[in-house]
């Protein structure tokens, strides 16, 4: 298992290296990538990069943007906001890029802001899912559904099936954010809420916050905490007998949620902005699994693929033949007037749709429930809440 | 059995001893003896490994050991009292002494039984004291303690810094009478020490160091009455 | 009160690897002076040893621990002698040293993360995963090896203090290292056995955290924040302090969590570790005698 992730890696370094991440030719727009390739987050900018290089592919195969081919400059951002700020600052003072996708990370995506905004450049976040990410900013745009369409989605789900709701969260910015607005949604249901705990992302033993909710009676619970910890609370909570429905956001999708928990996550939900049998989604995983010899199941490399179609979509309404550069008002006038794009990103027949005032691509009828069932994630179909 | 020829050493950059000769024959004591930074204490940490030598040789027994480092020295027969006593005082008084026997290949636990009682035989406060932490013994006791640790390694040379530096002169004596028996069983002695009558006293012949150099030397006895050495170490009281 | 008793089996579990990485830590200082800020990353390199050699490779777990303690201990043999001995050589003070182990630790955390990936893997546990019913007390099997090893690895150590002449040796290259070298005690080699025991039970720790916590290259962190918190309530260089500073940080965090607030339990281990120092400053168990001699 573990030779592959190497493999992989150098597969991707060298693919990068005739596809997309070379130094720009003249005539090339450059688009530049703030995406994590390490730390505790980079699985999440993997598949999100290998979907854009291989849709960067296709469209230079096409004939490129107006006659221009597109090269990727990808900068990690190590999920750290110092990072992200260097690299926006090297984007923006240096050659110039037509565009930037990322960062994934909340904390740098909203760290970034100011700076894209002060040198009017057009950036397109990927996997930032705060609430905050479009505000006050008419140059950032959001690819994945904010923390409170998750947690609408979730909250009116939990409101709807359970009696007696605990919330779980990790005190990460990401946990937090998300327990504020589950919580502000609850309220407004008036939804029976009978406990709140909280774990530190990594916690080696989640007993103590597992029997407390299990003191509580609760039946449904709300767990807004990362892939690692996911498993563990579904193993502890079978441990100790605790046989509440489990239900969380999107990260609960991530491959090794499956593997670490040994099947205790069985019957677990989470909301997710992907359907891998919409056929968009279908199409778009046949490629990729052509080209990456991989399927991934999260819904990361569908955000890289629509950030850079979006982004291509405009480039060719903006851009002038010749021009090496691209006019960013003209690229921001371009996506702002994007009505109706199918993406692969999204639900059922949920539509890409952004106006001067909202630059966030899905609400709550672009995200659904899916469940853990083996080693599958099933969608919930007609179960979903309105 | 101890030969020291033109022994240059001193810390940092700075030279402290400038070519010494020195000699300490089986069973006698040696004092070295001189004003504070006269390098007493520099050329006895040489001579143990405890500082590096810059030039000149050290031979024990007719070997040269000029290179060995301070735990293989100890290996070959040389003891040292370093200055301050140095005992490992949250270890008790027989630990104390049992690590004194490490430098020994050849121990056993029979051995180092034999050793520990001969150690008390000769120290007898330090058998009442045997499992007392050695950092709550008075300054005499940590001195016996360290003089026993010593000799538990059965040494042939043994070299003491300041030995008798915080003790009343009672103890001082005590331990002494001590070192009088080791030497009668052949074991040499080099005492570095700032008391300059009581170093006299109590060995056969005496080095007067001056600002890193030998400055005078022959028997204790006639430097005991020597004009110039009572003059600037007796206070001419004698 | 079950509940208090299953707070209780997991606080012991959690503070028995405390202390692990506590002993692996002191034990370290004791003889060296330094601190290891590594320790945390050599115990997680155990945790992935684990998860090659019984995950994927399904070698027998004795054979693991054999394997993940000689291993990453030689490892940090090496890196004494490659690195902290040089240093040492070219009169680099402690502070420098113990920077380069903070360049360890983050070199160590990059290099698993290139070799095993960046998720969390499973680490099988030698004994089943069904949960034993005492008493209405639920106690997954393999705290039981969490306990289990922690214990005879501390009997082991104070056997090897109290009873053996290399074991005093040690301590004594702590307390006064001129006089040990006077007695014979060569302390190259004594803190070379240092690094090679103290990566060894930084390893034992993780391997045997692993099948709870998962295996990752960023769990060495928050392993080496609670083992040197044991360590300095404890009293650095103590071994039972090792121990009882241990089982005290797992009690604060479990019981933390559990009657307070979850959100403060880290808060709590180390308000009370600063309680506790501003009453003893050398920890519950550290001997002022040491302490006072090097600070």
């Amino acid at each position: 298992m573990k030779v592959p992730s190497i493999f992989s890696a150098l597969l991707l370094a060298s693919a990068a290296g005739f596809a997309a991440l070379t130094p720009a030719a003249a005539g090339d727009y450059v688009v530049g990538v703030i995406v994590p390739q390490s730390g505790q987050t980079a699985f999440i900018g993997d598949s999100a990069l290998k979907a854009m290089i291989l849709r960067a592919e296709q469209i230079n195969a096409e004939g490129g943007i107006n006659g221009h081919k597109i090269k990727l400059d990808a900068q990690d951002e190590k999920c750290n906001p110092t990072s992200a700020v260097n690299i926006a600052q090297e984007f923006v003072n240096g050659s110039g890029v037509a565009g930037v996708l990322g960062p994934f990370c909340s904390a740098d995506s909203i760290a970034v802001k100011p700076i894209f905004a002060r040198a009017k450049v057009v950036d397109l976040t990927v996997a930032s899912t705060a609430d905050a990410i479009t505000k006050d900013s008419k140059w950032t745009f959001q690819i994945a559904a904010p923390d409170g369409v998750y947690a609408q989605t979730l909250a009116n789900y939990a409101a709807d099936h359970g009696k007696k709701i605990a919330i779980l969260n990790d005190t990460s910015a990401f946990g937090l954010g998300a327990y504020a607005t589950v919580d502000k949604v609850l309220k407004q249901r008036n939804a029976n809420v009978v406990a709140h705990e909280q774990i530190t992302a990594g916690q080696a033993d989640l007993t103590p916050q597992v029997l407390k909710l299990k003191q509580a009676g609760a039946d449904f619970v709300v767990a807004l905490v990362l892939g690692g910890d996911a498993a563990k609370l579904c193993l502890t909570s079978r441990d100790l007998g605790f046989k509440a429905q489990l239900a969380g956001q999107t990260a609960w999708s991530f491959p090794n949620v499956l593997s670490l928990s040994k099947g205790a996550c069985d019957g677990a939900i989470f909301t997710d902005p992907f359907d891998p049998d919409k056929p968009e989604a279908k199409s778009m995983l046949d490629a990729y699994q052509k080209r990456w010899n991989d399927r991934p199941q999260s819904y990361f490399a569908a955000a890289g693929w629509d950030a850079l179609s979006l982004w291509a979509e405009a480039a060719k309404k903006a851009g002038t033949a010749g021009s090496d550069e691209i006019d960013q008002e003209k690229l921001l006038d371009a996506l702002d007037n994007t009505k109706g794009y199918k993406g692969v990103m999204g639900v059922g027949d949920a539509t890409i749709n952004f106006s001067a005032t909202d630059h966030i691509a899905l609400d709550v009828d672009g995200t659904h429930l899916r469940r853990i069932q083996g080693d599958k994630l099933i969608s919930l179909g007609d179960e979903k809440s309105k | 059995m101890l030969e020291v020829r033109q022994l240059v050493s001193g810390y940092g950059p700075v030279e402290a001893v400038h070519g010494i000769d020195l000699k300490v024959a089986e069973g006698k004591a040696v004092a070295v003896i001189g004003a504070n930074g006269a390098g007493k204490t520099t050329f006895l940490r040489t001579i143990s490994g405890l500082m590096p030598l810059w030039s000149g040789s050290v031979t024990f027994e007719g070997r040269d050991v000029t290179r060995l480092s301070a735990h293989e020295l100890a290996r070959v027969g040389i003891s040292h009292v370093p200055e301050g006593r140095k005992v490992f005082k949250p270890l008790d008084v027989e630990t104390n002494l049992e690590l004194g026997s490490y430098s020994r290949r050849d121990r056993t636990g029979a051995s180092t039984r034999q050793d520990l009682e001969r150690i008390y035989e000769l120290f007898p406060r330090l058998r009442e004291r045997r499992r007392q932490v050695t950092g709550t013994l008075s300054g005499g006791e940590q001195q016996m303690v360290a003089v026993g640790r010593a000799l538990m390694g059965r040494p042939r040379l043994l070299l003491l810094d300041e030995p008798s530096l915080g003790l009343a002169p009672q103890i001082f004596h005590e331990i002494f009478a001590v070192l009088r028996r080791i030497m009668a069983e052949g074991v040499g002695m080099l005492i570095v020490e700032q008391n300059v009558r009581l170093a006299l006293e109590n060995t056969e012949s005496a080095y007067v160091f001056q600002t890193g150099k030998v400055a005078l030397h022959g028997p204790s006895r006639d430097l005991l009455t020597n004009e110039t050495v009572k003059k600037a170490y007796l206070g001419g009281s004698i | 009160m079950s509940d208090f008793l299953q707070l209780l089996v997991g606080a012991v579990t959690l503070g028995a690897i405390y202390a692990l990485i506590a002993l692996g830590f002191n034990l370290i200082f004791a003889a060296s002076r330094l601190m290891n800020f590594a320790q945390g990353d050599l115990a997680m390199l155990g945790a992935m040893v684990g998860v090659t050699l019984a995950g994927t490779l399904h070698l027998p777990f004795s054979l693991v621990v054999l394997a993940a303690v000689v291993v990453v201990g030689l490892l940090f043999l090496a890196f004494n002698l490659g690195v902290l001995r040089p240093l040492a050589k070219r009169n680099a003070t402690l502070t420098s040293m113990v920077m380069a182990t903070l360049a360890l630790s983050m070199f160590l955390q990059g290099a698993a993360e290139l070799i095993w990936g960046r998720l969390e893997q499973a680490v099988p546990s030698p004994v089943g995963s069904t949960p034993l019913l005492v008493g209405g007390i639920v106690i997954v099997p393999h705290y039981l090896v969490v306990v289990g090893t922690s214990a005879v690895a501390f009997l082991a150590m104070f056997f090897f203090f109290r009873r053996t002449l290399t074991g005093k040796a040690l301590l004594a290259t702590g307390f006064e290292p001129e006089a040990a070298r006077l007695v014979g005690i060569n302390p190259v080699s004594m803190v070379a056995l240092t690094c090679f025991l103290g990566g060894g039970f930084a390893a034992l720790g993780g391997l045997i955290i692993g099948p709870i916590t998962f295996a990752a290259p960023w769990m060495g962190l928050s392993l080496a924040v609670k083992g040197f918190a044991a360590s300095m309530l404890g009293g650095l260089g103590s071994l039972p302090g090792a121990l009882l500073g241990g089982l005290i940080v797992g009690l604060l965090e479990t019981f933390g969590a559990g009657y307070v607030s979850s959100a403060y339990s880290d808060a709590i281990i180390f308000l009370a570790l600063m309680l506790i120092l501003f009453v003893r400053p050398a920890g519950l168990l550290g001997s002022p005698l040491v302490t006072g001699e090097h600070f």
